[in-house]
C-alpha cells in the first residue's frame, strides 16, 4: 500500500470517530434554522463536505463539534439564510426587560404565576415560537440553549462579537417570552393584563 | 454592594452560568436584600429553565427519525467520493474546465517543456485566495493567504464570509496583521472587518521584486505615480498596486467596496 493510500485511510477514519458522531446535532439546529427537512439534509452534506475537505485544518484536540457547527454556520448564513435580511426589522427594544413580570405579577396571588401559563403551553406552541424568531436571533439561543455552547464559542462559531452574541441571546430570550405568552392570550390560557 | 441595576445586568450572565463566581455571589447577596429583584430573578430563572428543557424536548423526536440513518449514508457517500477524486485523477476530474486547462499544463510540465512549467508555477502563485487557515475555540480565527486555482479565489471568499452586497462600506477596523510568503516574497498582511462582517485583506511588501504575470491582468492604469492592476474573476476583484518598491494587493469580500480608493500609502483604510 502506498504512503498516500494509507494517509486516506487515516483521514477516513479519524474523520468518521471525531467529526461524523456529530451529525445527529449539526441536523437538529440545521432542521430550526431552515425549517425543513430537505434543506437540513443538504446543510449538513454541505457541512460534512466541507469538513472532509478541509480536515487537515482541523486541530487535532481542540473542539471538533465547534469546528462543525463553524462551517455549518457558515453555509447557512451565506446559502440558506432567508434573503429579506431583516432581524431589526422586528423591533424587540419595545419589549420591556420585565415584560413577563410585570404581566404575571398583576395576574395573580399564587406563588408560582408562571407555572400556570407553563403548563398550558404546547410543545409545538414552542416549536412555532422558535422557528418565529429572525434567524440571527434564533442562531444564538439554539446554539446556547439547545447545543449549550459559552458565549466564547458562540462569537466563534458564527464570527460575532462577544456583545453581539449576548445581545442577540438577550433579544431572542425576550422574543420567544413575548411569543409565547402572545400564544396564550391567544388561546385563552391567560388573561390579558394589558 | 452593588445595586439593582447592576444585578439585572447580570441577571442573563447568570441564567447562562456565564457570571463570574464573584458576580454571582454579589448578586445572590443583593436578592437577599432586594424583594423587588428576588422576584425578577426567580420568574426569569424559571422561566428560562422551561424554555431549555422545552427547546430540548421538542428537538428530541429528531434523535429517532430515520431521516439520519439516510443522511449519515448519503455523507459516507459524498466522503467516498471525495476519496476516489483524491486518490486518482480520475474521468470526472477532466469535466471542469479549469481543472482539464491545469492538467494539460501539468502534463507539458511533467513532458519537461521548462517554460511552460515555470509559467504554470508561477501562474499558481498568483492566485490567491483567502480561507480560514487555523481555528481553534482557544483562538480568534487566523485568515491567511493561499495559492489556489482562479475559481477558488471567489468561491471561498464568498464561502467563508457573510457577504452582503446591499451593506455599507464604513467602520472597517483592523483585525489582524501577520507576514505571509507569497512566491518567496515576504509580504505583511492586514485584515479589516466591520460590523456586518465584510472582510478586506491588503497585503504589502516593499520588496520591489514582485513581478505581475501579464495574463492575470484585465485592465491596467496608473493613478498618481499608482500602477494599478485589476484582477476580475466572477465579480470578484483583487487589485495590485505597484508604487516604486511597493506592492499591495487587495481583496475584499464586498464587492461594493471600493478598492481602487484604498492609498496603500494612507494611515488607515
Amino acid at each position: 500500500m502506498t504512503d498516500r493510500k494509507k494517509e486516506e485511510i487515516d483521514k477516513r477514519k479519524q474523520f468518521e470517530v471525531e467529526a461524523l458522531p456529530h451529525m445527529d446535532a449539526l441536523y437538529r439546529t440545521a432542521l430550526r434554522m431552515t425549517k425543513n427537512e430537505k434543506d437540513a439534509e443538504d446543510l449538513v452534506q454541505e457541512a460534512f463536505v466541507k469538513a472532509y475537505r478541509f480536515w487537515d485544518k482541523f486541530e487535532p484536540g481542540s473542539n471538533c463539534r465547534a469546528w462543525l457547527f463553524k462551517i455549518m454556520t457558515n453555509i447557512f448564513i451565506n446559502d440558506y439564510r432567508s434573503k429579506s435580511r431583516s432581524p431589526m426589522a422586528v423591533n424587540v427594544d419595545d419589549i420591556d426587560d420585565n415584560f413577563l413580570y410585570g404581566q404575571l405579577a398583576v395576574g395573580g396571588k399564587e406563588e408560582n404565576p408562571e407555572q400556570d401559563l407553563f403548563n398550558k403551553i404546547f410543545d409545538d406552541d414552542v416549536k412555532k415560537a422558535i422557528e418565529n424568531l429572525p434567524d440571527d436571533f434564533r442562531l444564538v439561543v439554539m446554539l446556547s440553549f439547545l447545543e449549550g455552547f459559552s458565549y466564547q464559542e458562540i462569537a466563534e462559531i458564527a464570527d460575532l462579537q462577544l456583545g453581539t452574541v449576548k445581545s442577540r441571546l438577550h433579544r431572542g430570550r425576550k422574543l420567544l417570552q413575548k411569543e409565547l405568552y402572545d400564544y396564550a392570550i391567544k388561546n385563552g390560557y391567560v388573561k390579558d393584563n394589558v | 454592594m452593588i445595586n439593582c441595576h447592576q444585578a439585572l445586568s447580570l441577571l442573563q450572565d447568570i441564567l447562562d452560568k456565564e457570571a463570574s463566581e464573584i458576580d454571582e455571589k454579589e448578586v445572590r447577596a443583593h436578592l437577599e436584600r432586594c424583594s423587588e429583584c428576588f422576584g425578577k430573578f426567580k420568574l426569569e430563572e424559571s422561566i428560562h429553565a422551561f424554555l431549555k428543557e422545552k427547546v430540548k424536548v421538542v428537538n428530541e423526536d429528531i434523535k429517532t427519525s430515520p431521516k439520519l440513518e439516510s443522511l449519515k449514508s448519503n455523507i459516507l457517500t459524498k466522503l467516498d467520493d471525495i476519496d476516489k477524486e483524491d486518490g486518482s485523477s480520475n474521468t470526472g476530474f477532466f469535466k471542469n474546465p479549469t481543472r482539464l486547462v491545469i492538467s494539460v499544463a501539468a502534463l507539458i510540465v511533467l513532458i519537461g517543456i521548462a517554460v511552460f512549467s515555470a509559467a504554470f508555477y508561477k501562474h499558481q502563485e498568483y492566485y490567491i485566495a483567502i480561507e480560514k487557515a487555523h481555528w481553534s475555540v482557544d483562538s480568534k480565527p487566523e485568515l491567511k493567504l493561499v495559492s489556489s486555482s482562479p475559481d477558488d479565489i471567489c468561491s471561498q471568499i464568498y464561502s467563508t464570509y457573510n457577504f452582503n452586497l446591499a451593506e455599507e462600506n464604513s467602520g472597517y477596523k483592523l483585525v489582524s496583521t501577520h507576514k505571509e510568503t507569497l512566491q518567496d516574497v515576504e509580504f505583511e498582511h492586514l485584515i479589516y472587518t466591520n460590523e456586518d462582517e465584510d472582510y478586506i485583506s491588503v497585503l504589502i511588501t516593499d520588496a520591489g521584486d514582485f513581478e505581475l504575470p501579464p495574463d492575470i491582468i484585465d485592465k491596467a492604469q496608473t493613478i498618481n505615480n499608482r500602477e494599478i492592476y485589476d484582477h476580475n474573476c466572477r465579480g470578484c476583484r483583487l487589485i495590485f498596486q505597484k508604487i516604486g518598491s511597493l506592492m499591495v494587493i487587495t481583496a475584499s469580500t464586498n464587492s461594493q467596496f471600493d478598492l481602487m480608493s484604498f492609498d496603500p500609502l494612507a494611515q488607515s483604510i
